[in-house]
């Protein structure tokens, strides 16, 4: 007892208390998180307010003789009457490797139930982006371990790339098997509105997986404040930028961001600002567009870290030109577009091949991976162009029929089931040897079987082919040689013995 | 909306003319509120309603409020009073009993505290201890 009356003596021994000035003001309205203060003539824009008690408020509105401000944490507490004080501070958030493996609110406060984050700097929430001088182009690839993805769509180390879709087409999956498959990359997975269940699934998957030592979840659930939800994602990469900053590799997921516009929207119509298109604010393109904006790869003067952004867009009956979604589109670096159709038909990820893009990545994809990706994109593009004359003739002359069998078996090659993630060797073999016809033998239902005993002969047999093609990243002549003598053995092999050769 | 913009910054400059040298000018006041009033009933609200406020929140600017938990003599007053004059235009002095600030002094000028009072030196020192631990 003694020792602790002394530690505290000691704390507070060379604490010089002083007269503090202090601007004030009053709380005269106070509704749903958004609240109107008189007074705060010195206000600023985005200063943080303080309404005693641990409860801090964000200054929005700078009016003649009122402020509306928005709260985080239990506005409950907060009544009419209640003295505010500015703080002269803006909004910051703990950042650091305290947070790895931890859940926490948009304020940085834990909310796994572990104990209290020590961390040692903190972020402003909001800053502006990195500047023309400071970054690099995309040079790097950011491996998602998706076949689809990795070849046709690849996203690059600092790049945007947003998945958009219906409900229940599969984009979470996509964003956790990235997580999944990143070893030396830091993830941040922010919930926007989401339900809390849903969220304790995804931390339990990546604590299963062992994904959730290098990843920070930020968790602002629908049963949250709209104010929680906004500030979210803008909390997220503060701390992704910390990591950037020290020369790390992050990659963030921002699930969802129309949700996060709806929070926005909430707050902007509390708020009394003028509302514009589907209710939203004016200025709702550039609550997202300095959001994403903050995703860089940075050069080597200023750390040669990254931060590559996985923004998500769920759309209502796969509209694509509503509001939110052609302002995210517009800000990224393209889209993998995910459509149920093509999900309830058994095509997952239920990836739209046709209309996803990615703008800046293809500089970022290896060469052994470019190899197979030119081809594999033609062979599908006729597929899907054959398929739809396909459907109305039943006599095709044999070269069709061949593109047509050929485009089948690529597409069950695409297929991929959640969170198994390959390695980029595993892609190339399994996709180079579908785009040199080796599978056309193949009954299509048995494509699947075939790829994982390929897959675990080649592991087992051509260790150092694959290793190889890890390493060097391209395929040579003498690699090909000796993958195509790999793959005719192993393609007798399973006509032989598996149930998957073609009849007759 | 363009209207009530331009009414509004209107009055504004009329809150600033109500005032001289922080003096409350009574018969300033009087002329606007009747000019106010002649206006259309919804438009004389909005007025009335934001002119009073401004004028009320200048008024606070100017006005000294000085909280303590025990009466302070004249003389204590007069000093405290010179001492705001240097920073602040004040043309009017209120004192207040607060026994909540436990001791010292509490100054008030429109939205500007100045707090050297010991409920104050209480909280300085929670957040310290609060921050350590």
């Amino acid at each position: 007892m003694s020792n602790l009356t002394r530690e505290i003596e000691n704390q507070i021994k060379g604490l010089k208390l002083k007269a503090q000035r202090q601007n004030v003001g009053v709380v005269t309205e106070i509704g749903d998180g958004v609240a109107r203060i008189e007074g705060l003539s010195d206000v600023q824009s985005s200063e943080l307010l303080d309404f005693g008690d641990g409860v801090f408020g964000l200054a929005l509105n700078l009016e003649a003789y009122s402020v509306g401000a928005v709260i985080f944490g239990d506005f409950t507490k907060v009544k009419e009457g209640l003295g505010v004080k500015t703080t002269g501070r803006i909004l910051e958030v703990p950042v650091g490797e305290a947070l790895l493996g931890r859940v926490v609110d948009g304020l940085g406060q834990p909310v796994d139930g572990k104990s209290a984050i020590r961390a040692k700097d903190k972020y402003p929430v909001e800053k502006i982006a990195p500047g023309v001088i400071a970054r690099q182009s995309v040079n790097t690839p950011l491996q998602t371990g998706i076949k689809a993805i990795d070849t046709m769509i690849p996203i690059g180390r600092g790049q945007r790339e947003l998945i958009i879709g219906d409900r229940n087409t599969g984009k979470t999956t996509i964003a956790v098997d990235t997580i999944i498959n990143q070893r030396d990359v830091i993830c941040i997975y922010v919930a926007i509105g989401q339900k809390t269940s849903k969220i304790a699934q995804l931390v339990a998957k990546l604590e299963e997986t062992g994904s959730l030592d290098h990843t920070v979840v930020v968790a602002a659930g629908s049963s949250d404040p709209a104010t929680m939800q906004y500030i979210a994602p803008y909390s997220g990469t503060a701390m992704g930028e910390y990591f950037m900053d020290q020369g790390r590799d992050v990659l963030i997921i921002y699930d969802d961001l129309s949700k996060h516009a709806w929070a926005y929207r909430q707050m902007a119509l509390l708020l009394r600002r003028p509302s514009g298109r589907e209710a939203y604010p004016g200025d709702v393109f550039y609550l997202h567009s300095r959001l994403l904006e903050r995703s860089a790869r940075m050069n080597k003067e200023n750390g040669n870290g990254s931060l590559t952004a996985l923004p998500i867009i769920e759309t209502q009956a796969g509209d694509l030109s509503a509001y939110i979604p052609t302002n995210v589109i517009s800000i990224t670096d393209g889209q993998i577009f995910l459509e149920s159709d093509l999900f309830f038909a058994g095509i997952r990820p239920a990836i739209n091949v046709g209309l996803s893009v990615s703008r800046v990545g293809g500089a970022a994809q290896n060469k052994a991976m470019k190899g197979v990706a030119g081809p594999l994109r033609l062979d599908l593009a006729q597929f899907r162009a054959l398929q739809a004359f396909a459907q109305f003739s039943s006599d095709l002359d044999p070269a069709t029929r061949s593109q047509i069998e050929r485009g089948r078996r690529l597409t069950e090659v695409l297929k991929q089931p959640p969170y198994s993630p390959h390695a980029v060797e595993e892609q190339i073999v399994i996709l180079w040897a579908a785009t040199q016809g080796y599978l056309d033998e193949i009954e299509v239902d048995s494509v699947r079987d075939f790829e994982q005993k390929y897959i675990a002969n080649l592991k087992l047999r051509e260790k150092k082919l694959l290793g190889d093609i890890k390493d060097k990243k391209e395929l040579d002549e003498k690699m090909v040689k000796e993958l195509e003598r790999a793959t005719k053995a192993f393609v007798n092999i399973f006509a032989k013995f598996g149930k998957g050769a073609k009849k007759g | 909306m363009k209207q009530d913009k331009q009414l509004k910054k209107i009055i504004l400059n009329s809150v600033q003319d109500s005032f001289s040298f922080g003096r409350l000018l009574e018969s300033q006041v009087v002329k606007n509120i009747k000019l106010y009033k002649s206006l259309p009933t919804s438009k004389a609200i909005l007025a009335l309603t934001e002119y009073l406020t401004g004028v009320k929140r200048k008024l606070r600017k100017h006005t000294l409020v000085v909280e303590t938990n025990c009466p302070l003599s004249l003389k204590q007053v007069e000093k405290i009073k010179r001492i705001v004059a240097k920073k602040y235009q004040i043309t009017k002095l209120e004192s207040k009993i607060n026994p909540d600030i436990l001791g010292g002094v509490r100054l008030r000028m429109g939205d500007d505290i100045y707090d050297e009072s010991i409920q104050s030196r209480i909280t300085q020192l929670r957040e310290v201890l609060e921050k350590e631990i």
